[in-house]
This record gives structure tokens, C-alpha cells and sequence, in this order.
């Protein structure tokens, strides 16, 4: 764990809270971003990172200091981020029920969903956020940790609470599933540089 | 086809964690095989695509409902200390109460024994106050025998021992040693011997191969690869694909004119293009310094471009020849090239008045020389001793020059 993580949950846990709150500036925008790939739903994300730093302050005096710190408090958020995907799909799923017509999707007011929104993404996003969604929520994980936050393997493995045999193996069926949804949009473009490796 | 194992290991590959040994096999699997190639190029620009989306930040104003939600949670404790209580049910107590038991048995037993043996006399035995007494009158004693104390009044008379019964050990004249510890030789002892200092591992520098477009040769940051590879490689394999290998070659050799390099065709070779075969075409240079293969390489740059979607080349592919490269060159040129080490420019021998033939005999002829042949499949090759061009090139090479860098140059299909 780096020095200045330590001094601040250090001076937390003497009672000074402000401390925590320079520890949410500075990885909010970090977690949010991965979060929010996963999700594919901003305020969802944004539920997610809050409840994740409202653990993990709660949870500070358990927290051992062995790992990094944003590596317990990624854990915590993509704990939640699960859980709140698999209480969405239940909560579709019985409303659908209830209806009585499955084939219509449950109305979904967030932000995510304001006319326009679409618009600003770009193309490229857009196709890409959606073959993330296709991919399990295992994968899709290990790949935005992976490619999107640019995690080590180990890391990865702390978070995810797995081995690092199982983290390689994910990325690579991620990566092979992707290529499969990808490439009716992309074919098989060169990358837009070249690349030593 | 790639199989799983093939799939998985470009798959980590793009994630640029391999080891050592699987270094070895993904460098060999990207020579041999198109289809890995194709697959590492898209895994590549799918990563990079992923990694090149926008930065999501947390909206405005949830910042700040993050620190006030937080204000109002009650402040996080220090690190609790966990206490274990043991079981009600059962008899757990009952080893350590014997145990304890045991243990305060023989520790009185100890103390007792201790005491008694310190009391005057204990260490009499007790068959002394069995011995007959003996009066100190009797002539008939022995004067050895009668004890010479006189005894106190009120007491009794001292006893006479029979020697026939008592069998006397003298004490120890004081307490026993232990040994001096024995001096054993050096060798005789085996140990591990003192701990070394063990040196800090070292970090592993894997050289990639260089991937790009062959349009792409002519940019700064390729060329800059590029250069970096041949001046540290002792020779280089570029593999150049194609969708139409002849069309590829001929735009190939149209670049090296263009570049003042001379490339020799094999004569069997020539056949095969003039019948508009699609072979995989091999051509390799031992001539040629970095700046000659990069103004050969712009030209391959500028023919791709200019020719739009009907470009020639597709990808390229650098990476430092090897043990392979040397072999295929060995069964095409029957000889077989040293890739051991580079030539480096270094000090100059004096030239001797008898060599100006020789450099007038060099300037003659085209100094930036290479050589066309079929490459694959391996039964095309013509047979170096059959090839009266393959001949020349190899009288006419001489001494590898300071500088220069072999390059074997491959042109082949994409899948």
C-alpha cells in the first residue's frame, strides 16, 4: 500500500474523517469509470461507488493493509456493482412475470436512458459498450479491469477473488468473445497504430 | 487452424504477460502461422479500442453526497481485537487438568526428593544400623574397625561393623566433569555452510516483433522501430502479406529499383512469375545498412498507398531472424549465413597497395545486391547448386561490410 493511502485511513481511523474524503477524490472518477463499463448504466455506477465508499469507511478498522487500498475498495464496489446487477435482472424478471409479456422491457428512467445521450457517444462506444453488455458479467469484468483500467493480473485476482490461473482464462475467453461480437462492426481492422509487440 | 493452447497463448500475449518459455513458443507460432498473426493484430485493436474509450467521472454534485452520507456514518473504529471463547459443552478442560495435574505431581515429587537428599545423614544407608556394635575395649577388635569418635555422653556406644559384611566405595573426591567437547576436523562437519548475499533478480527485457501496416513503413515511429530492431538484431526476417503474393513481389522488387537496391531473380523463380504462380517469394540482402532498408521500406510505403484499395501488401511483420531463418536460408542458398553476432564498424586495417584490384572489382559491381527465390511451399525451392543466379550473388557478396544487417524478406498470402 502506498505511503499517502496508509497516512490518510491511518489519520481516519485517529479520528480525523476529512481524510476519507481525500481518499474518495481521489479514486471516485478511477472506480466510477470501471464501474460504469460494467453496469452500462450511469446512475446505477454511481450508486455503486457511493455504497462502496460508505462500506469501505465503515469497514476502514477491518481493513488489514496488506493490499492496496483501491484494490480492497475496487472488491467492495464490484461486490456491490453484482449484487445490484443481479437484484436489476430479478426485479426485471418479476415484473416481466407479473405482466405477463416478457418481451417488453422494464422502463428505465435513469440518466443513461435521456434522449440524446446516444448521440453524444461515439460510434466506436457504442458498438463496443454493447458487446461488453453481451459478455457474462465474469468477463466482462476481467476485461475492463484488464483493458480498461489497465490492472495487473495479480490485482485483478485480489479483486475478483479468484486465482490468477482463472483471471488469465477469463481475459482470454473474454477477449475471444469479443473479437466474435465484434467483428461484424470492425471486421478485422489493423490497430489505428503500430505497436511494438 | 489454431488450436486452443495457440489461441490462449496470443490471447496473453496481447495482455503482455508471458514467460520466458512461452515467449520462445508465441515468437515461433507468429513465424510459422498467418492466422496468428490476423488473430494478435485484431485481440491487439480490440485492446486498444477498449482502452482508448472516453473517461467516465463520477457526476457533478455525487461527489460531494459521498462525503456528506459518509459525515453522517458513524466514524470507523481501529482494527478489533478478536477473543476467542471456548466451548461450554464437552470436557475440553479436562488434558489440560491432567496435564497440569501431572506436571504439579512431578514437580512436588522433584522438590520433595531434593529436600530429603539434603537432610544430614540421608545418605546413609540404611543397612549401617543393622551392623553389629563393637566395643572399643575388646582387644579382639580390629583397630581399623572401631570407630574413633568418641561418643557423647547419653548416647549410645558405638557399634562394631563386621568387615566381612560391609563393603565400603569411596565418594567421589568431587563432582563430576563433563567432557571436554570433542575437535572434529573441519570436514567432517556438513552444514550449509554461511548464507551468500543473493544478487536482486533481475527484470526480463522481451523483445516484441514489430507489427503495423506495410502503408505505414514510411512513419516516423516505425521507421524509428525499425531502425532500432536492425542495429540491434544480428539479422532481421520482415514478413510482408499479401492477398496477392505475385502482385506483391513485382511491387516489391518496383520498390527496391526505386531504392537502388538490385535484386537478382533465380531463374526458375522467373518462371514461376511469368506463369503467374501463387507462391510465397523470398527475397534476402546481406548488403544492406538500416538506412538502405528503410529507403526501401518507404518505397513499399508510397507503392501501398498509391495503389488505394488495391494495395499490395496488408500487414508487416519484423522480428530478429533466428535459428529458422538461418536454416531456410541454408537450404536455399546451400549455404548457411552466420547470425551469431553483428559486423559493427570498427577500426580500419590498412589497405594494402595489392587490394585496389579488388575494390575496383567491387565498385563494379552493385553493392546494395539481393537475391529473389521461391520460399514456400519448401518442394518449389529450386536447389542452390542448380541456380546459376544464386551463384553469383554468393561470389559476388564477399566480406560482410561494418554496418550492414542480413534481411530475410518473405512474402506471403494472408489467410
Amino acid at each position: 500500500m502506498n505511503d499517502s493511502d496508509r497516512r490518510l485511513i491511518s489519520e481516519c481511523l485517529a479520528g480525523r474523517t476529512d481524510a476519507f474524503g481525500e481518499l474518495v477524490v481521489r479514486y471516485q472518477d478511477r472506480l466510477f469509470n470501471s464501474v460504469v463499463r460494467i453496469l452500462d448504466n450511469h446512475d446505477d455506477a454511481a450508486d455503486a461507488v457511493q455504497d462502496a465508499f460508505i462500506n469501505a469507511y465503515v469497514s476502514l478498522g477491518s481493513f488489514k493493509g496488506d493490499a492496496e487500498f483501491f484494490t480492497w475498495l475496487y472488491r467492495i464496489a464490484f461486490n456491490t456493482a453484482v449484487s445490484l446487477k443481479r437484484r436489476r435482472k430479478q426485479l426485471v424478471s418479476l415484473e416481466s412475470a407479473r405482466d405477463g409479456d416478457a418481451s417488453i422491457d422494464p422502463v428505465d428512467h435513469s440518466e443513461e436512458t435521456r434522449p440524446g445521450l446516444a448521440l453524444q457517444r461515439s460510434e466506436d462506444e457504442e458498438v463496443l459498450q454493447a458487446a461488453l453488455n453481451r459478455l457474462s458479467t465474469d468477463h466482462r469484468t476481467v476485461l475492463v479491469l484488464k483493458d480498461i483500467d489497465g490492472l495487473k493480473y495479480e490485482e485483478i485476482a485480489d479483486i475478483v477473488g479468484v486465482p490468477i490461473g482463472t483471471v488469465r482464462s477469463r481475459i482470454h475467453r473474454a477477449r475471444l468473445e469479443l473479437k466474435e461480437f465484434l467483428e461484424p462492426e470492425f471486421g478485422n481492422q489493423f490497430p489505428p497504430e503500430a505497436s511494438k509487440g | 487452424m489454431l488450436t486452443e493452447l495457440q489461441r490462449e497463448l496470443i490471447s496473453l500475449a496481447v495482455g503482455g504477460r508471458l514467460l520466458p518459455a512461452e515467449e520462445v513458443a508465441f515468437r515461433a507460432l507468429l513465424a510459422e502461422s498467418c492466422d496468428a498473426v490476423a488473430l494478435l493484430q485484431t485481440l491487439q485493436s480490440q485492446a486498444a479500442r477498449l482502452h482508448a474509450l472516453p473517461r467516465a467521472a463520477l457526476p457533478a454534485g455525487r461527489s460531494a453526497t459521498i462525503l456528506r452520507a459518509i459525515a453522517k456514518t458513524p466514524a470507523p473504529v481501529g482494527p478489533s481485537v478478536t477473543v476467542r471463547v471456548p466451548a461450554r459443552s464437552g470436557r475440553s478442560w479436562l488434558p489440560y487438568a491432567v496435564a497440569a495435574s501431572t506436571l504439579l505431581a512431578v514437580t512436588g515429587g522433584s522438590f520433595w526428593a531434593a529436600q530429603q537428599s539434603a537432610r544430614p545423614g540421608a545418605n546413609r544407608p540404611a543397612e549401617l544400623a543393622k551392623l553389629p556394635v563393637v566395643n572399643p575395649q575388646d582387644p579382639a577388635a580390629k583397630p581399623g574397625l572401631i570407630a574413633t569418635d568418641v561418643p557423647e555422653p547419653g548416647l549410645p556406644a558405638p557399634r562394631v561393623v563386621n568387615p566381612a559384611e560391609l563393603a565400603r566405595v569411596e565418594p567421589p573426591s568431587g563432582p563430576e566433569l563433563a567432557p571436554e567437547p570433542r575437535v572434529r576436523p573441519a570436514g567432517e562437519i556438513v552444514g550449509s555452510g554461511a548464507f551468500q548475499q543473493r544478487p536482486n533478480l533481475a527484470t526480463l527485457d522481451i523483445r516484441l516483433p514489430i507489427l503495423t501496416t506495410a502503408s505505414k513503413l514510411d512513419q516516423p515511429e516505425v521507421r524509428t522501430l525499425t531502425a532500432a530492431e536492425v542495429n540491434s538484431s544480428p539479422a532481421v526476417r520482415l514478413d510482408l502479406f499479401s492477398r496477392d503474393t505475385l502482385r506483391g513481389i513485382q511491387a516489391l522488387q518496383t520498390a527496391a529499383t526505386t531504392a537502388g537496391v538490385t535484386v537478382a531473380v533465380d531463374g526458375l523463380t522467373a518462371e514461376r512469375m511469368k506463369k503467374n504462380q501463387a507462391l510465397v517469394w523470398a527475397v534476402y540482402a546481406e548488403s544492406l545498412t538500416a538506412d538502405d532498408l528503410a529507403k526501401w521500406l518507404d518505397q513499399v510505403a508510397v507503392v501501398n498507398r498509391e495503389a488505394g484499395k488495391d494495395a499490395p501488401f496488408g500487414a508487416a511483420h519484423l522480428t530478429t531472424a533466428a535459428g529458422p531463418e538461418s536454416r531456410d536460408l541454408r537450404d536455399l542458398l546451400g549455404v548457411e549465413p552466420n547470425f551469431s553476432k553483428r559486423i559493427v564498424a570498427g577500426v580500419p586495417n590498412s589497405v594494402k597497395a595489392s587490394t585496389a584490384d579488388q575494390v575496383a572489382q567491387a565498385m563494379s559491381k552493385p553493392v546494395k545486391a539481393a537475391i529473389l527465390l521461391t520460399y514456400a511451399p519448401a518442394n518449389a525451392r529450386t536447389p542452390a547448386t542448380m541456380s546459376a543466379e544464386v551463384k553469383s550473388f554468393l561470389t559476388g557478396r564477399g566480406d560482410r561490410k561494418p554496418g550492414t544487417t542480413p534481411v530475410l524478406i518473405v512474402v506471403r498470402p494472408t489467410s
